[in-house]
């Protein structure tokens, strides 16, 4: 099969703040200047589709993949629901969505289409889609995040996205919506004193930006088991968005990476980063954790052996 | 004033601990000679799959089934029938799906009209409602808690969607929707510390919460919305009703339920709630997000045997619909 066309890549957070209240603090409107940027880089390349993956829609049965041709509503945060309301008017690519659900089956996932009126698309897909893509130029295609789905089902997800790409010969950017560090504070504080929740959470947050800058992107995914114990609060069982995009852009490390803003969002790290393909990989690392082609589903292991 | 005497113990107004001491819910220190005091005259476990409105087939919900999960969902008619019976004033009901990790928060307007989709299940719920809600006393359970150190925040933006488990808990309870509701978020404090905090932190907001009821002067019944074990399967048959296909995710998650169920049965809520954090732990339980914490804390930990509605799986995870019911005149052997 023909190789996979991605363009670029970008990592934004979900947070609200950028699109509600980008004046509230000088670090949010910095925010906000990067997802403008990245607005601009997209209006400028070719691509035919968004593809985001957002760590703010956890599925259960499977894989869910979001094909209403244009999902409407008036979204309000849990939290942040006092920094006004998100209309949303989005287009997605119905095509591309159904082309993903079969190469999704084929390599052994559950997934499945979603196109309900009135369907709750979650608050990280609204903000990067408003901020990313606020005419609509290009569809969009927006996969959930399985809260059981761990490493192999990840990396599956993203071969699958790569043969949908393939296959439609369409060149895509993909956006993945996640903090870095996570940890929020958990009471409410004035905007202009938000600072990240703690020097570990920072430190770590810029190990990783290091990583991101020099396009070390596979190297990150390695790391994702030590990132989620160190600077991911315990929501889900790993931290996934590593994974998934180094499986949908390619598993190494051959990218121009660009920090665009790294700043704190009620504690957490938020930061926009692009990775674009290039030549030269960089990096002194092997790894023995395999690749993995197809996913074989869960091994029983509860109901093996004695009870 | 430092502390009131009781008649079990000490009500400390600077700490919690004396104040926890407290086994009962009756807090008439607090209520001037001429006002009744508010009680809460039912407390209710009510799971939330949307299986079970999903099954009933209300108008109010697009998808239309041939029904299943009867064991479950007779068990919730028989209990709303219990309901009619009651004299109450509000439903205060705690969700684990409006999640904040900035605090508790409460609903805070009026009246809530909108429609609800399912975000894990949309195929099966789709559900037009049109909520009241009383907002006095969500206010004054904002108030008690806040007074009591907890972080709170009022919800009033009119966009905002209630959560639907919010609506398959009260829907099952009172389909009629006569009553006004306050829905309280459950605040992720097992996600961001541990579930022995979220047992600490939960008891303390039932308490504040039980404070409230009393000084409202109101009737209220407690629902706590959630699964007990709560692994599901991640994949669904064609037709989701399909009982032929439904079971326990794994038996050492019926074993757990069962050993909750019967420390309902003999009335050790203070027991039960001392072993959820390994409960939640093992099961990967809803009860993590407080909610039976919280309805136990605010009823005094009953020592009275609980009503037993109905047991059974939904997607694998293990559901009972439960009550206690502090009037031992009306309270039933019901299973
Ligand atoms: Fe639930």
């Amino acid at each position: 099969m023909e190789d996979a066309e991605v363009l670029f890549g970008i990592y934004c957070p979900p947070h609200p703040q950028p699109l509600l209240s980008p004046d509230a603090n000088h670090g949010y409107s910095k925010l906000r200047a990067a997802f403008e940027t990245c607005r601009e880089r997209i209006e400028q390349s070719d691509a035919d589709l968004l593809i985001v993956y957002s760590t703010t829609w956890p599925s259960i049965i499977g894989h869910q993949i979001q094909a209403h041709p244009e999902p409407e509503w008036v979204h309000v945060d849990d939290d942040f629901h006092y920094l006004g309301s998100m209309p949303y008017k989005f287009k997605m690519d119905v095509d591309f969505a159904d082309c993903l659900v079969e190469s999704s089956k084929s390599r052994g996932l559950h997934s499945r289409t979603i196109a309900y009126d009135g369907f709750p698309i979650d608050t990280g897909s609204v903000v990067a889609l408003k901020l990313l893509n606020p005419d609509n130029r290009i569809p969009a295609c927006i996969v959930s995040s399985n809260m059981y789905a761990n490493r192999s089902e990840t990396i599956v997800l993203g071969k699958s996205i790569r043969d949908a790409l393939s296959k439609q010969k369409k060149k895509a950017v993909v956006v993945v919506v996640s903090s870095l560090s996570n940890r929020m504070f958990t009471e409410h504080i004035d905007p202009t004193e938000d600072r990240i929740h703690s020097p570990k959470d920072d430190e770590w947050n810029r190990k990783i930006l290091e990583f991101f800058a020099d396009g070390r992107l596979e190297d990150l995914s390695q790391l994702s088991r030590e990132i989620h114990g160190q600077i991911r609060v315990q929501k889900v069982v790993a931290y996934k968005p590593a994974w998934w995009m180094a499986a949908t852009m390619g598993q190494h490390n051959n990218y121009d990476g660009e920090v665009l803003a790294y700043e704190a969002l009620h504690g957490s790290g938020g930061a926009v980063v692009t990775l674009t393909p290039s030549t030269g990989s960089v990096g002194d690392k092997e790894f023995d954790e395999d690749d993995v082609e197809y996913y074989h589903g869960d091994r029983d292991v509860l109901n093996k052996g004695m009870l | 004033m430092e502390a009131c005497p009781t008649s079990r113990g000490f009500v400390s107004f600077l700490t919690n601990e004396v104040w926890y001491f407290s086994e009962r819910f009756s807090l008439d220190f607090f209520i001037s000679d001429n006002m009744p005091k508010g009680e809460i005259v039912l407390g209710c476990l009510a799971p939330h799959p949307p299986h079970v409105v999903y099954a009933e087939n209300p108008e109010q919900n697009e998808p239309v089934s041939e029904g299943g999960w009867e064991t479950l969902r007779w068990g919730y008619n028989r209990l709303a029938r219990k309901l009619k019976s009651i004299d109450y004033d509000a439903l205060v009901i705690f969700t684990p799906h409006w999640q904040t990790y900035i605090g508790t928060h409460f609903l805070g307007l009026p009246e809530f009209k909108s429609k609800s989709v399912d975000p894990v299940f949309p195929n099966i719920f789709r559900y037009n409602y049109d909520i009241k809600v009383d907002v006095d006393l969500a206010e004054k359970m904002r108030e008690k808690a806040s007074e009591h150190g907890i972080i709170t925040k009022m919800m009033r933006n009119q966009d905002f969607r209630v959560d639907y488990g919010t609506i398959t808990s009260c829907h099952m309870l009172n389909p009629d929707w006569d009553k006004p509701i306050v829905t309280i978020s459950s605040n992720r404090n097992a996600h961001y510390y541990s579930a022995e905090v979220m047992n600490e932190q939960a008891a303390a907001l039932g308490r504040a919460c039980a404070e409230a009821i009393e000084e409202s002067g109101k009737k209220v019944v407690m629902i706590s919305s959630h699964s007990l074990s709560h692994r599901h399967f991640v994949t669904e048959s064609p037709l989701p009703e399909d009982m032929s296909k439904e079971h326990i995710y794994n038996h050492s998650q019926y074993v757990w339920d069962m050993k909750l169920v019967d420390l309902m049965r003999e009335g050790k809520m203070r027991e039960l709630i001392d072993i959820l954090p390994e409960f939640t732990e093992q099961t990967i339980a809803e009860t993590e997000a407080g909610g039976l914490t919280w309805m136990m804390a605010a009823m005094g930990f009953p020592e009275y045997s609980a009503e037993i509605y109905g047991y059974q799986s939904v997607i694998g995870t293990g559901n009972l619909v439960a009550a206690w019911d502090p009037n031992s005149v009306t309270r039933e052997i019901v299973l």
